[in-house]
């Protein structure tokens, strides 16, 4: 008998079982991937080695808001006008819901931890490129179990949710999907509560959807602030994640991002944490400060270094207290990154006093 | 959806099965092989605008690994067994299913890198010179492997195997 070598290797995959990914799996984890990378350049996940330990920790104090009390059920929304925040910290179940950690001008966004969460050792190591190797110290970090997403009025697009269960917040319909929840919090307003690596059940989702609130509107304060930026480019958004969709927060950080061009906030399926791979015809900077424990070694004899291959530019500070780093997109310049990390006046981590109110943080 | 992401997803969308099953005639375990695509489609998602042949960089990386995912030490690959290939061919009673179980316990008995030859060649079609190239090894590993490995399957199963559409026509024979 003869056969087919071809045809006996279709064969030997022919029976295969249903597949445990989708085409929305894929985005997922790309679009993770793609902060995860962000992350490790700026020291924290530098040897993609994260490794869990048994020890909870407390929060960072900095990360809560003052009132704890058990919350009611939606109120009616408080947008609060240009870059403010009004979602107040909250407790659902065993998880504790932020502030507004980062506010842009479609949404603000709170972090959802889990007390029971253990802590993520982040083993240092080395970041290599074709011309730069950067190496990081040991340290951890506790990352957020999800984020709340409150957006304005128009500014979410509900579509991707559709298809979802039905699912009843505090009264109103809302949508369930794999690691999401999205509800209807005012009329054509909408609240997304995401859980990240499916830390929350669909029911932990819904009992923290049904817990936001809001409070007065508020300016969020970051740790630093840009005298100047490269000409076009203005404030967008900014706050103390440490990432644009709020995934992320390093204690004592902040972010803020420059966009040069308009991008509309109008219709968004999920939060713009990358408006070029939106397609928005924009550029951008995203400017990070924080710690100096969370930094790479500086590889040149100066102050200032840049990987450009990357797009990145760094600079410690004299005290030797922070590291301030600037991100580009396309289209952006390591002479602009590098003006901006050299022209950035960082506020003393420690001491939330000496902050700047983010609607004063550029100019 | 950005023009980007819609470009990726049908990418994706076309592409997801067939390199799931690249990745198991590779390695050998529906998990590890799904967790391979995963992982290579998510970089690509990353770099995604700089990619300018997607299928070749995707095949190339799903491949290598699928390489990788064999390589895992003990404790990274304890997962469920429920869809790794079996050991030996177990008696189905369907002489359809009993001959792919057949030819998976007989895939099996080739080392990884010979088993992705076999594949990347009479599956995927690709030559000496591109299956080197996906796989980093000069082109004449690749032609001492595929002889090992056609010689290999020849043993195990006991019959011809005819490569018809492949580079050079190779057919082997039982002895």
């Amino acid at each position: 008998m003869k056969y087919e070598l071809p045809d006996l290797l279709e064969a030997a995959k022919a029976d295969a079982p249903a597949p445990r990914y989708g085409v929305e799996d894929a985005v997922t984890a790309g679009r993770r991937l793609r902060n995860r990378r962000r992350t490790a350049w700026t020291g924290v996940v530098a040897a993609a080695a994260v490794v869990a330990v048994a020890a909870a920790i407390a929060l960072p104090r900095l990360m809560f808001g003052e009132d704890r009390a058990a919350p009611p059920a939606v109120t009616p929304a408080i947008p609060g006008p240009g870059l403010t925040a009004t979602i107040k910290g909250y407790d659902a179940g065993r998880f504790t819901v932020t502030e507004a950690v980062q506010v842009s001008p479609g949404y603000q966004i709170a972090q959802i931890y889990d007390p029971r969460k253990k802590r993520d050792v982040i083993v240092g190591g080395v970041a290599r490129d074709r011309s730069t190797t950067l190496t990081y110290a040991p340290g951890w970090i506790v990352p957020p179990v999800g984020t709340v997403t409150a957006y304005r009025r128009g500014a979410f697009d509900p579509a991707a949710f559709t298809a979802g269960a039905e699912v009843p917040i505090n009264g109103v319909p809302g949508r369930a999907v794999a690691d999401a929840v999205a509800f209807p919090y005012a009329d054509d307003t909408w609240a997304v509560v995401r859980t990240s690596e499916s830390a929350l059940t669909k029911e932990e989702l819904i009992t923290v959807a049904a817990g936001l609130r809001f409070t007065a509107p508020r300016t969020l304060k970051v740790s630093f602030r840009l005298p100047e930026v490269p000409a076009g480019y203005a404030l967008d958004s900014g706050g103390t994640a440490s990432h644009a969709d709020g995934s992320f927060s390093m204690p004592k950080g902040s972010y803020l991002r420059l966009l040069k061009g308009e991008v509309s906030y109008t219709g968004l399926p999920d939060v713009l944490d990358d408006p070029q791979t939106a397609g928005a015809d924009v550029q951008v900077i995203e400017v990070m400060v924080y710690p100096r424990r969370y930094a790479a070694e500086n590889p040149s004899a100066g102050p200032s270094f840049c990987v450009a291959e990357e797009s990145r530019c760094y600079r410690d500070t004299a005290d030797g207290k922070v590291q301030i780093e600037a991100r580009g997109g396309r289209g952006t310049s390591t002479a602009e990154l590098l003006d901006v990390v050299n022209g950035a006046v960082p506020a003393d981590p420690d001491d939330p006093a000496t902050w700047y109110p983010l609607t004063e943080a550029v100019g | 959806m950005t023009d980007i992401e819609t470009e990726f997803r049908h990418f994706v969308g076309a592409q997801m099965e067939h390199l799931r099953g690249l990745a198991y005639l590779t390695c050998g375990d529906w998990q590890a092989a799904e967790d391979a695509v995963l992982t290579v489609l998510a970089r690509m998602y990353v770099k995604w605008p700089r990619i300018t042949g997607p299928v070749g960089y995707a095949r190339t990386a799903v491949v290598r690994a699928a390489i990788d995912e064999t390589r895992r030490p003990w404790w990274r690959r304890e997962r469920s067994v429920s869809h790794a290939m079996p050991e030996r061919a177990l008696p189905d009673g369907t002489a359809s299913v009993d001959e792919r179980l057949r030819l998976r316990a007989a895939l099996r008995q080739l080392p990884v890198k010979l088993r992705a030859v076999l594949v990347l060649r009479f599956l995927e079609g690709l030559s000496v010179r591109q299956t080197a190239e996906t796989l980093g090894c000069p082109e004449g590993t690749v032609k001492a492997y595929t002889s090992r490995g056609l010689e290999t399957l020849r043993q195990v199963l006991g019959v011809e195997l005819s490569l018809d559409g492949q580079e050079g026509h190779h057919e082997v024979r039982t002895a």
